[in-house]
């Protein structure tokens, strides 16, 4: 396949960044991306940690926001991966997770989360997040 | 480009697509605008198609082939139709998908109201997150609450600290009391903020909390269904949070009034004696029982040197606290007329009525009072009654009279001229004077307790020393009543001469 951009398919240079979604559940990953495009982010979505790390490798990705639970390599083996990474180590990774345990948390501080989110997220939420780790980062090259 | 075209399932049936086309083309791949937008086999954009098929519904989107071979155009239209159905059922998913966040994020955005209230107890700081959440919540440059309290000044609290038109919130209070749904609109001259044209009114439901409006304006950007929706839901919930800070401030008022009856209450049972003085020809024993926390009842027992005592017993006029306060003065006037005047009933009257009469008319009240003077040197009873009724005297063996008044009540005259009554007080006589509130106790059927109830039982215990006969009556009177509650103070003072006198 050939693309005009390293964009996906014919998308305009998103101002915003471009953002990987990883989720299994697909409601979730539509109402995340849903979230982002308004705000006129570029979005990828991936259905597991395998998929999303195919997609790291792919393309520039600029956040990353995964689901903690999955079945084929969870949020935190997405994480590990991606911190283990030269080329991505840099990349904030929003981890996501529907467990109320108060532990869930602190093994994503642990494994290097950039932010730690509990289901469901409000727009609101999730955009600030989104918007002051992208600037961090940006502020940080 | 579309966003549809971006996502995964299109991408990958135009992959699936692109096998077999290759097999019949040299190249394959999807147009916008007769440029390339994606295109197979990997590797330089190809030559400008020699084929084209224009996706139905799409912005200028087009499949197209290059050095096709023979035959190709209505395969190709028809995958065209396939990725047009694709790209419209993304789309339908796009829309369902901006619903459903609208909608969660309403629901969270309730949730974080509620929760950022749920402590908020007070008034004011209720109103202020009510409006900050309100233009947080729907995007707009201010959000503001508007609420006329019932017998309540109009207070107008705005999320940016702004000032809106007190006209114009008058107004839209106003059209709130009768209004049953949200009002929206995009009129300069309407919107309660003369600086935004944008605005959204919602009426706020309470149930004894007064009108509110609950609203938010913005400029140039019209509010949506979707932002009267959340209006709606905003303000169903915000009528709760008002009526718990106005149920919180009625509590904290209540337990306020409730502390000042309780200090009221134990103020004025201190001005009632605890000591009895005690004399060999004498018993004396009274009880006050307010039919509320304070009342108008009143009596007063004290030693006349060694060897006489003085009583009384009053009644004022009213209930409650008006009552007890006017009691206070009855009371601090005999006090004072004990010190002042000759040791006669008919005198100490005329002092209290001297010192009361000008308050009394001029708060239109008045008192009846039973007074007493006991001399052991004389076994005689002194008495002056002012207005009041019940008081029966029981010579031992019977039967009862009644002293009637002499005297119009404490209030009605400037001055007193009644020249007292003298009893004999023989071992076993008594002197029960009781207040209106003991003989207009009613049983269940309306029945009085009445004067003549009163005389029999007195008669059932006249042998029985003075506390008793006090507590028997109370327990006679409570009896009758069967549990319905005491319409009035009930006060009663007993005089016992013992048999055994020596």
């Amino acid at each position: 396949m050939t693309s005009q951009a390293d964009a996906p398919l014919g998308s305009p240079a998103s101002p915003g960044g471009r953002i990987l979604v990883v989720d299994d559940d697909p409601v979730t990953r539509r109402v995340l991306s849903s979230m982002l495009e308004r705000a006129h982010y570029d979005v990828m979505a991936s259905t597991d940690g395998h998929e999303a790390w195919t997609e790291l490798a792919a393309a520039r990705i600029d956040l990353v926001i995964t689901d903690r639970e999955m079945p084929a390599m969870n949020g935190l083996e997405l994480l590990r991966a991606v911190r283990q990474s030269p080329r991505h180590g840099g990349v904030p990774v929003i981890m996501l997770t529907g467990t109320t345990l108060e532990s869930a948390g602190d093994e994503a501080d642990a494994e290097g989360a950039s932010a730690f989110l509990t289901k469901p997220v409000s727009s609101r939420e999730l955009l600030e997040i989104v918007e002051r780790l992208l600037r961090e980062t940006t502020a940080g090259a | 480009m579309p966003s549809a075209v971006r996502s995964a399932l299109v991408r990958s049936a135009l992959e699936r697509l692109s096998s077999p086309w290759l097999q019949e083309a040299a190249a394959f791949g999807l147009l916008q605008g007769r440029t390339w937008m994606v295109s197979w086999p990997p590797g330089p954009a190809p030559a400008p198609p020699d084929l084209t098929a224009a996706i139905p519904d799409s912005q200028q989107l087009e499949l197209g082939l290059v050095a096709p071979k023979p035959g190709a155009k209505l395969r190709l239209e028809a995958d065209a139709a396939t990725i047009a159905a694709l790209i419209r059922s993304e789309q339908d998913g796009d829309l369902l998908a901006a619903e459903l966040v609208d909608r969660q994020d309403e629901i969270l955005a309730l949730y974080d109201l509620a929760r950022s209230s749920r402590n908020k107890l007070d008034l004011p700081l209720t109103l202020q997150t009510v409006a900050a959440e309100m233009g947080r919540l729907l995007k707009a440059d201010i959000g503001f609450i508007a609420l006329v309290p019932e017998n309540g000044q109009p207070q107008v609290v705005t999320s940016s600290g702004a000032t809106l038109e007190p006209g114009r919130v008058g107004g839209w209070l106003d059209k709130m009391r009768r209004a049953t749904k949200v009002h929206v609109g995009q009129d300069a001259a309407e919107s309660p903020s003369a600086r935004h044209d944008c605005w959204v009114v919602a009426p706020v439901r309470t149930r004894n909390a007064g009108v509110a409006a609950l609203g938010a304006a913005r400029a140039a950007r019209p509010f949506s269904t979707p932002d009267v929706k959340l209006s709606l839901a905003i303000a169903e919930q915000v009528g709760a949070l008002i009526e718990n800070a106005f149920a919180h401030r009625e509590n904290l008022a209540e337990a306020a009034r409730n502390a000042e009856m309780q200090l009221a209450a134990q103020v004025q049972h201190d001005l009632l004696p605890r000591v009895w003085p005690s004399l060999p020809g004498i018993q004396v024993h009274a009880a006050a029982r307010p039919a509320s926390a304070v009342g108008g009842d009143f009596y007063d027992v004290l030693p006349l040197g060694t060897h006489g005592l003085f009583a009384c017993l009053g009644d004022v006029s009213g209930k409650g606290v008006p009552a007890a306060i006017v009691m206070a003065m009855a009371h601090a006037a005999f006090r004072c007329a004990l010190r002042t005047s000759p040791p006669e009933p008919q005198w100490l009257l005329r002092s209290a009525v001297g010192s009361l009469y000008d308050d009394f008319v001029a708060l239109e009240m008045f008192a009846t009072a039973f007074l007493v003077l006991y001399d052991e040197r004389t076994r005689t009873l002194r008495y002056v009654n002012a207005g009041h009724a019940p008081a029966i005297y029981r010579p031992h063996g019977g039967p009862s009279l009644l002293l009637d008044a002499d005297e119009p009540p404490i209030g009605m005259l400037a001055s007193s001229n009644s020249p007292g009554h003298v009893l004999r007080w023989r071992p076993g006589d008594l002197l029960v004077v009781a207040t209106d509130g003991f003989t207009d106790s009613t049983a269940p059927d309306g029945t009085y307790y009445g004067v003549d109830r009163l005389a029999d039982a007195i008669a059932r215990i006249a042998q029985r020393d003075a506390h008793v006969i006090v507590s028997t009556l109370l327990e006679d009177v409570d009896a009758f009543r069967q549990g319905r509650p005491a319409g009035d103070d009930q006060t009663i003072l007993v005089l016992k001469a013992p048999v055994d006198v020596p």
